[in-house]
């Protein structure tokens, strides 16, 4: 797509602004609405709130590697889980008063053990590249992963550890509310000090080293210790993020380090766009609030979440904030009315097909669910399910149209959509041609 | 004559039973415009990898300034002060021809991997960047990514880069290839500008480029130089003519 391109070229364009995707106003105002949501929202959101922010610098911090320097890590939960490590043991210090420092200085542990880790293994994992690199990583942070319920005395054995926040200043620190203002601070600093990262000799050196390694090498530069650096860079903010939940949580055990929590950075990555330096923040937001909003009504979250992600890698590489600066042009220009008419199309076909899909995978689910298994055994047949207030028959021939329907509309549709939305592109796209001709 | 910077002894490479580079010698005087040629597959690429440090001979030496180098890492080899650039246009896409040229020259001021500060601030990098931007004439490219630059202006900037660490002697792999005549001639031009006082040893298939532009040429045949000499004498030499000339007429 034209996107791509536009991704690209916007790496060089000199203004501050124009590279992050977004004007100065966009950004006031998504500071604002961050100090602003609390005061609006109920209180049981605010812990939500918080995982948001952890879970996007996290992915950030992930996408200082990929995006700049073209090195997949399979493993930051190691350098994440560290720093909530990191934080808890600094916590239980205060709190048993052998050391005395403010509550709000305290993610700085995380930070250091994600810098100070992160600096030791990308030593290792940065001596390859590719594939090969990905599964030092991965292997790093299984190791950890392994060790860990092990050495009860550094993280605490199957339960875990456990802190309390100290009162400092006046603030105890014991609403979700005071944690999330805490945790906002930290945040906004960091995105900042990430963003300004891209701007030093390090930060232009780490997407030189992406475009072309080997080039670097015959410049002069030790590229193996400058990978090594931009790796202990992305492991600190890992650390950070880390740290800032272990602050709101107040404990964590060894299941931190779970092949999953590290791809999960990669999932809120590649969904919100690689490609953008945002990106990861509208994946990690949107997948967190997906979680938080699905995970209740369904226990098949986690199948939904692995469909988008497959879905978004498949048809919009480029992720959710690749396709908003696709659009950012034709929008300039006054041409995305043109596509207003194919989208409500695509909308329709969506909606249509994930009604179609749920319905299937939640009717399945239902039928092969142990209760059900239980209740099929006594009845010696097979019982109709409730589902959706209604009762649905496995052998009534409705029970498999009402989704059979769902489906082949929403395909039928889906057709339509694609074929309006690329003439309507392709009719802007030479309006552009046009212009500059 | 005087003592040569670039001196390539008995040099031997085999990649698995294959000998490439069969005990080459090759001596390159400072400040020369110096070319290889040869028939493809004689080993020309193969002798700017050895030489620029990709990989190490298997057998005899390479002297830079009477040091030996082989063996050595690209980036040693290149902080003596040897540069190189390559066949295959080798650039930052994502970053502009301004920024691909300050990555080169940001070590000579000390700046590599610092972050404590922002590089557009050190005015001295900037400076000598926009310098050399203007040399190899791509200063009305400044904000452009080098993926989106035509062919012939990524070939500019990738003898830009080559220069970039301000290399005493210069390596220069085809850099005309692939270019219609006109920008050829212009490259020639670049080439001859910026080379001054320094000493180049450049591959190149174009008999006209090389004729007009470098003062020795050495024929390299089978991973073997057979003669080196100036262009006039090259082109009356029977043996090259058997060898190389006559069979590109072929």
């Amino acid at each position: 797509m034209a996107g791509y391109s536009e991704a690209k070229a916007s790496l060089s364009q000199p203004s501050l602004l124009h590279r992050l995707g977004a004007g100065p106003a966009a950004l006031m105002a998504a500071v604002l609405l961050l100090i602003a949501l609390p005061l609006v929202l109920d209180d049981r959101y605010v812990g939500t709130l918080i995982k948001m922010l952890a879970a996007s610098l996290f992915a950030l911090a992930f996408n200082i590697l990929w995006r700049q320097t073209k090195l997949l890590s399979f493993g930051h939960a190691a350098y994440f889980g560290l720093g909530m490590f990191a934080v808890v043991h600094l916590m239980r210090a205060i709190e048993a008063d052998s050391l005395s420092l403010p509550l709000p200085l305290v993610p700085v542990a995380g930070l250091l053990a994600g810098l100070v880790f992160g600096w030791v293994a990308g030593f290792f994992a940065t001596i390859r590249t590719g594939t090969y690199f990905a599964m030092v990583t991965l292997a790093i942070a299984e190791l950890i992963h392994q060790l860990a319920p092990q050495w009860e005395g550094v993280f605490g054995g199957e339960a875990g550890l456990s802190s309390m926040r100290m009162p400092w200043a006046g603030f105890t620190f014991g609403s979700d509310v005071e944690v999330y203002y805490l945790v906002l601070a930290w945040f906004v600093l960091a995105v900042a000090a990430m963003y300004l990262f891209t701007r030093t000799p390090l930060g232009r050196l780490a997407f030189a080293l992406g475009d072309n390694e080997l080039r670097i090498r015959f410049l002069g530069y030790n590229t193996h210790a400058m990978k090594t650096r931009v790796f202990a860079v992305s492991g600190m903010f890992a650390g950070l993020a880390g740290g800032l939940l272990a602050l709101s949580n107040e404990n964590v055990d060894h299941t931190i380090f779970n092949a999953f929590v590290s791809g999960s950075a990669v999932i809120h990555t590649f969904v919100g766009g690689a490609g953008v330096f945002f990106g990861p923040v509208i994946g990690a937001v949107g997948l967190t609030f997906f979680g938080f909003v699905v995970s209740d009504a369904t226990r098949l979250w986690i199948l939904y979440q692995g469909l988008i992600f497959i879905l978004v890698v498949m048809y919009a590489p480029q992720g959710i904030g690749g396709v908003i600066v696709d659009h950012v042009e034709p929008w300039r220009q006054g041409r995305l009315r043109r596509l207003a008419g194919p989208y409500l199309v695509a909308l329709l076909a969506a909606s249509s097909l994930t009604a179609g899909t749920v319905f299937l995978f939640e009717f399945l689910a239902r039928l092969f669910s142990d209760p059900y298994g239980i209740q099929a055994a006594a009845s010696k047949g097979l019982p109709a399910v409730e589902y959706l207030g209604l009762t649905w028959s496995h052998a009534s021939l409705t029970t498999w149209l009402v989704p059979a329907a769902l489906l082949a509309a929403g395909g039928l549709l889906l057709r339509i959509a694609v074929r309006q939305i690329r003439r309507a592109w392709e009719s802007i796209r030479a309006d552009k041609h046009g212009a500059s001709a | 004559m005087t003592t040569p910077i670039l001196r390539l002894n008995n040099v031997r490479k085999s990649f698995g039973d294959l000998e490439i580079i069969r005990g080459t010698a090759l001596d390159v005087q400072p400040t020369e415009r110096h070319a290889l040629i040869g028939p493809n597959g004689a080993g020309k690429s193969t002798i700017f990898n050895l030489i620029s440090g990709l990989f190490p001979p298997t057998a005899g030496e390479i002297l830079l300034r009477d040091q030996r180098i082989d063996g050595r890492k690209p980036e040693e080899i290149n902080k003596m002060g040897l540069g190189r650039s390559f066949q295959i246009t080798s650039i930052f896409e994502r970053l502009s021809v301004f920024e691909n040229l300050r990555i080169g020259v940001m070590p000579r001021f000390g700046v590599r991997g610092s972050f404590l500060r922002p590089l557009d601030s050190m005015r001295a990098v900037t400076e000598e960047t926009e310098r050399l931007m203007e040399t190899i004439r791509l200063t009305g490219k400044r904000d452009v990514p080098a993926g989106e630059l035509p062919y012939s202006e990524q070939r500019s900037l990738e003898i830009g880069l080559t220069l970039a660490t301000d290399p005493d002697v210069i390596l220069l792999d085809e850099p005309t290839s692939g270019m219609s005549r006109d920008e050829a001639e212009y490259a020639v031009d670049l080439i001859r500008t910026v080379t001054d006082g320094k000493t180049l040893l450049v591959v190149e298939h174009d008999m006209d480029v090389v004729f007009k532009l470098c003062d020795r040429i050495s024929v390299l045949v089978y991973g073997e130089v057979i003669a080196t000499d100036s262009p006039d004498a090259i082109r009356n030499n029977a043996a090259v003519q058997q060898a190389y000339l006559g069979e590109d007429a072929a």
